[in-house]
């Protein structure tokens, strides 16, 4: 044995001897149910993508909603229902229109990972527009789902089209609600 | 002796074995020949593969393309699946050599830091963590050092692109070697317990970007600070695992906007996530950073004074860092290190 394999043999045995140990600590989001939202701009298209996370400690109560028939499964069915209520939480207005979003695809975790606190429901849905004029425009977001117990991220990303331009951007303390100035530039 | 701590023996080791020689603060490493991270890398990873018996073979090796690839994630073993070789698995002479790949690619402070965030959760299972299985025994969730994992994608070459993946419970390093160039993006470093004791010894294996954060934002003055201050709560990471390839709009403070010495904090800060990366890597991220300083914001929430909570961000063309405290627990910090152009290393690979 060599006396680098020796010395890193018995920097492992160090390793792992003689912590000081503070208390029982839990690892996981516990009591909120954290709500991440990032929005994609488009000429004639808003996408917006969620990631919700119910705490561990909420997780049950997150999960007794979506599973209607109390039989411990999501069925297509129960989280098609859930993906929509989510969305129904959700308003979106660009120029002082109201636009409907639609809900475009939807994933769940299983009841395990979610009474872990990291079962993450993923949800993306999105509004058809007409093609956005050249000049500036204002896009209003907020979302409503599980306020008592709802945490909040709201993201733009930067768009995908140079055309488009972010030139402000504002939400209220919670993050519930989000505005975003624009600018669209003649090609 | 007893106050010649474990830690001091650990690094003294590493040292020893041949781990990078650490960079300390923005810039003033003594530059390595170009390659010779490379090489030591390739040398240490075809070592640590001839160790292994074909299944540990197989758990270890995939193609550099491999969807192993971002297979990688803050959360403990029993959550999340890893699906490489799993450091308990492995006798104490390939675990050693599992670990000198690792540190082969690392600085010597960011194997340090990797090995502070691993013994933070050796603490996390000493208290019992794994035992409770996360919450009321539901999970047979399972912490402690023996629970990460290592992978090397592609064949370890001075040439063609290859990668060390290592990772468990708060912790996910990827680096990408492609000839002499190599990144760490994205990585992830996180504690909890953000404060421990070992021998009698308190460690904060992410105390430095704490503390440098906080002594950014007490730099700032009132007008500056109206511009880096985020009138909003942020809980969480926003580009955390499972989002690669996004980015966000910017917000914040341009770095512009600050003097000379601030923008050397801000370049220190970022410096505690680069600088996990072996020297030469770090060297030319750091560069890169310094040369995009006027596309670069540094965006606060929260406290101001340390010993607070706040979440901070700092995002420019070639880096977003984020660091974020969990629900309001100054003792649990999850942070990533991304570069929306050279994640996996994109740009070393298709430039």
């Amino acid at each position: 044995m060599s006396v680098r394999t020796r010395l890193q043999r018995l920097l492992v045995c160090l390793t792992i001897i003689g912590f000081g140990v503070p208390r029982v600590i839990e690892a996981h989001r516990l009591d909120e149910y954290l709500q991440a939202t990032r929005i994609s701009l488009e000429l004639d298209r808003i996408a917006v993508e969620m990631n919700l996370t119910p705490g561990a400690a909420v997780a049950d109560q997150v999960f007794a909603a979506i599973d209607q028939d109390r039989n411990g499964a999501i069925s297509p069915v129960e989280g098609a229902a859930y993906a929509r209520l989510v969305v129904s939480s959700l308003s979106l207005n660009v120029d002082g229109r109201v636009r409907a979003l639609t809900l475009d695809r939807y994933t769940f975790p299983s009841l395990t990972d979610m009474r872990n606190g990291e079962g993450i429901i993923r949800l993306q849905a999105s509004a058809k527009m007409p093609h956005a004029s050249a000049g500036p425009h204002r896009l209003a977001f907020a979302n409503i789902h599980r306020s008592d117990i709802g945490v909040y991220l709201i993201n733009a990303l930067i768009p995908s089209d140079e055309r488009i331009r972010i030139t402000g951007q504002s939400r209220d303390t919670l993050q519930n609600e989000f505005k975003m100035d624009y600018k669209v530039n003649e090609r | 002796m007893k106050r010649f701590s474990i830690v001091s023996v650990m690094i003294l080791l590493i040292t020893l074995t041949g781990t990078n020689s650490g960079q300390r603060g923005a810039g003033a490493a003594a530059p390595a020949a170009a390659g010779s991270t490379t090489a030591k890398a390739v040398d240490t990873a075809n070592a640590f593969l001839a160790m292994l018996d074909p299944t540990e073979r197989t758990k270890t090796a995939f193609t550099f393309n491999s969807p192993q690839k971002t297979n990688w994630s803050n959360l403990p073993n029993g959550i999340y699946q890893r699906n490489s070789l799993r450091l308990g698995d492995l006798t104490s002479a390939k675990r050693a050599a599992a670990l000198a790949v690792v540190a082969s690619v690392l600085s010597t402070d960011g194997y340090r830091k990797v090995s502070d965030i691993m013994n933070g959760d050796e603490v996390l299972r000493g208290a019992g963590g794994g035992q409770t299985g996360g919450r009321g025994g539901r999970g047979g969730v399972t912490f402690g050092s023996a629970e990460y994992y290592i992978a090397i994608l592609g064949t370890p070459s001075a040439a063609t692109p290859w990668m060390v993946q290592f990772g468990g419970h708060h912790l996910a390093i990827n680096v990408t070697i492609v000839g002499s160039n190599n990144v760490i993006t994205p990585s992830l470093p996180a504690a909890q317990p953000a404060k421990y004791t070992l021998n009698g010894q308190t460690i904060r294996p992410l105390g430095k970007e704490n503390d440098k954060g906080f002594a950014l934002i007490g730099a700032l003055n009132a007008d500056q600070r109206k511009q880096a201050i985020l009138n909003y709560r942020v809980s969480d990471l926003v580009l955390g695992p499972g989002e690669d390839g996004k980015t966000i709009q910017p917000e914040g403070i341009l770095a512009t906007a600050l003097t000379a010495s601030q923008q050397d904090m801000l370049l220190d800060l970022a410096h505690e996530w680069i600088g996990i990366l072996n020297d030469e890597g770090a060297t030319a991220r750091m560069a890169e950073i310094r040369s995009n300083l006027p596309r670069t914001y540094f965006a606060w929430s929260g406290a101001t004074e340390n010993g607070g909570l706040a979440y901070f961000r700092i995002q420019g063309p070639t880096v977003l860092i984020e660091y974020a405290p969990q629900q309001g627990d100054l003792d649990h910090i999850h942070t990533i290190y991304r570069d929306p152009t050279n994640d996996y290393g994109a740009r070393l690979v298709s430039p």
